[in-house]
């Protein structure tokens, strides 16, 4: 049947319109001269997003944000290469066991992970909440992401390019850095915007284990309680929106051409 | 080092992977500057023994010494081996000088003895120009030569080839396998080459071992191995073999109703054994009409008949065997029909008695 009229056509229509529409509004209401996001739209204005640079605690909110993200993806990414590779290169006893309760986490409510780790923070090890106790927790939210992405890479590549670096003279080390990271490169950048956007965009956790300073999810969090401060709101969540959006697709694109030219010798 | 002490002596070596045995008992040496190929079917262990050489996998028990120093514990790293990969293995993110050069890094030269040694082994594989080249750019031909330049250019004692040749087309792979000769002979680096094709072993080798289910059935000179195999596998497997099943009586292959056939006998059989009288394509010769050759002889038809320019290949049904023997003869004399008979007749001595 190949009439004008398609039923998968209107069903992918309304898909996407559901899946982006109620996203896609924020930037028009942030774009909105009103206090309220409601139709009709009263006039377009950028005082919005002037006023941000005013919010210093915004500003604060965005900085540790940004901090913890940066410190979660690095030390995430560390953490996972030896995994994938372990994961990847050896046949180790029980391996897919191990790597199932790797990627646990990626199932489990991130209340529960964070409840849990109230309890051991503040009554087992009695340690203060901190910037730190969050990006300790966003650590484990984003390790079976970083795991899963550096294996895929590793998986890609012929085994026999790290036997030939041994039989040319490398040790287990030179051919760790000379082969090996190199040719998991794009899987390792791929990796760290992974862990940076998903602990940038955290909520449950944060919320659970910060102490004084507040992230910037739990800053928008915080401002819903006033009404007029909704518009700020909206333009703040339509810039974490882009940004967020150009991170994930800046991520793809580079593994993308990873995949690609693992196979170098295919013509 | 004595240079009459072989380079690698094998003793006893087997290996298991798991309850899976891949080796056994495989003792034999590797002469100095000797060509030395490892022919097998796949999954004889031929790869595998060629990376124990190597120091990829371990032995599960026996000695290797590789130059008179025992290997056992010595990484693939420390030894005098260097490797062609049979994928190639070259390194996609560098270029064809510095995938030439990965080794040399390991080594005490200053950066301009690398740069050198880089450009002679260039040279070495024809190369000259190419040095900065991106890995993905070069032909499957053009990665084999940079394959075994990275390897040469480390100037092992012994190079280890696994099947280099097996991606190329056949045109590609008969000007390799003569340049690799050549270049054998240059360098005069003990080459230990791994195949599974039997004529490419029998161009290039000083000395073949035949492996099958993780033994060596005969180690010889391809002249030998053609001449006297072992037995009918390797007899099979190197050439084409004409094979008349029977029993060992008195000397002599007893095939029942088609007589008894003497041979030179290879090896030891006991009376009464299973038996092969052994019988190559070209020692055959073909006469018109039913019983008119002289003795030893077999009467057939001919079934089929292959037209090579300079010889025919015949197909002929022998009454009493269940598969047709192979003729090769020159092409001189007029050619025999298809479904005329013949008789098959040989030189006394040309026969062999062979055991299974």
């Amino acid at each position: 049947m190949r009439g004008k009229f398609n039923i998968l056509w209107v069903y992918a229509g309304f898909f996407i319109i559901f899946l982006y529409g109620p996203v896609l509004l924020m930037p028009v209401f942030a774009l909105n001269d009103g206090t309220f996001a409601t139709f009709p739209l009263k006039g377009f204005t950028l005082k919005n997003f002037a006023a941000m640079a005013a919010n210093t605690s915004m500003i604060l909110a965005f900085q540790n944000s940004l901090k913890i993200a940066v410190f979660v993806a690095v030390l995430s990414t560390a953490l996972a290469i030896p995994a994938a590779l372990a994961l990847t290169r050896f046949r180790l006893p029980g391996g897919a066991a191990i790597q199932s309760f790797m990627m646990l986490p990626l199932v489990i409510p991130s209340i529960v992970i964070a409840v849990a780790l109230l309890v051991i923070i503040l009554k087992i090890l009695g340690i203060g909440l901190s910037l730190f106790t969050v990006a300790a927790g966003h650590v484990i939210v984003c390790l079976p992401f970083c795991i899963s992405v550096l294996m895929s890479r590793l998986e890609g590549f012929d085994p026999s390019l790290e036997e030939a670096s041994r039989d040319l003279g490398c040790g287990a080390w030179t051919t760790f850095w000379r082969l090996t990271f190199p040719l998991a490169l794009p899987g390792v950048i791929s990796s760290l915007l992974m862990g940076f956007i998903i602990s940038f965009d955290e909520f449950v956790i944060a919320f659970f284990l910060t102490g004084t300073e507040t992230t910037l999810p739990v800053y928008l969090f915080s401002q819903l309680r006033f009404p007029n401060k909704l518009p700020g709101v909206l333009a703040l969540g339509s810039l974490i929106l882009v940004g967020s959006a150009l991170l994930v697709i800046a991520a793809e694109v580079i593994r993308k051409r990873g995949v690609a030219s693992s196979n170098p010798g295919d013509f | 080092m004595n240079p009459a002490t072989p380079i690698i002596e094998l003793r006893e070596v087997e290996k298991r992977f798991g309850a899976l045995t891949v080796l056994r008992q495989i003792n034999f040496d590797i002469a100095r500057g000797e060509f030395f190929s490892l022919l097998g079917p796949s999954g004889c262990g031929k790869t595998t023994l060629l990376r124990i050489l190597a120091g990829i996998e371990q032995p599960s028990s026996g000695t290797l010494l590789i130059d008179g120093q025992p290997m056992a514990g010595v990484p693939a790293n420390r030894r005098p081996t260097n490797m062609v990969f049979q994928s190639y293995a070259i390194f996609p993110h560098l270029n064809v000088e510095e995938n030439i050069g990965y080794g040399l890094r390991n080594q005490p030269l200053s950066k301009a003895e690398a740069q050198a040694r880089v450009a002679e082994a260039l040279s070495l594989v024809k190369l000259d120009g190419l040095g900065t080249r991106n890995a993905h750019q070069l032909s499957g031909g053009q990665r084999q030569r940079v394959a075994l330049a990275r390897a040469l250019v480390c100037r092992p004692k012994v190079l280890l080839l696994d099947e280099p040749l097996s991606a190329l087309d056949k045109k590609l792979r008969e000007e390799m396998q003569l340049e690799l000769r050549a270049l054998q002979r240059t360098v005069g680096i003990t080459f230990v080459f791994v195949t599974h094709d039997q004529e490419e072993a029998l161009t290039l080798s000083d000395r073949i071992a035949i492996m099958a289910e993780g033994q060596v059935m005969q180690l010889d000179t391809p002249r030998g191995l053609y001449e006297r195999p072992a037995n009918r596998r390797v007899a099979e497997f190197v050439g084409t073999m004409n094979l008349v099943p029977g029993r060992l009586c008195g000397g002599r292959l007893d095939a029942g109703a088609l007589g008894a056939f003497a041979g030179s006998m290879v090896g030891v059989l006991p009376e009464g054994a299973e038996a092969f009288l052994a019988l190559r394509p070209e020692k055959l010769v073909l006469h018109p009409g039913a019983g008119s050759g002289g003795n030893p002889s077999l009467a057939g038809r001919v079934t089929e008949a292959a037209y090579l320019g300079d010889r025919i290949h015949y197909q002929v049904t022998a009454e009493g065997l269940d598969r047709p023997l192979s003729v090769s003869v020159n092409n001189v004399a007029e050619g025999f029909g298809l479904g005329t008979p013949v008789t098959l007749s040989w030189a006394e001595g040309a026969g062999l008695i062979l055991g299974p």
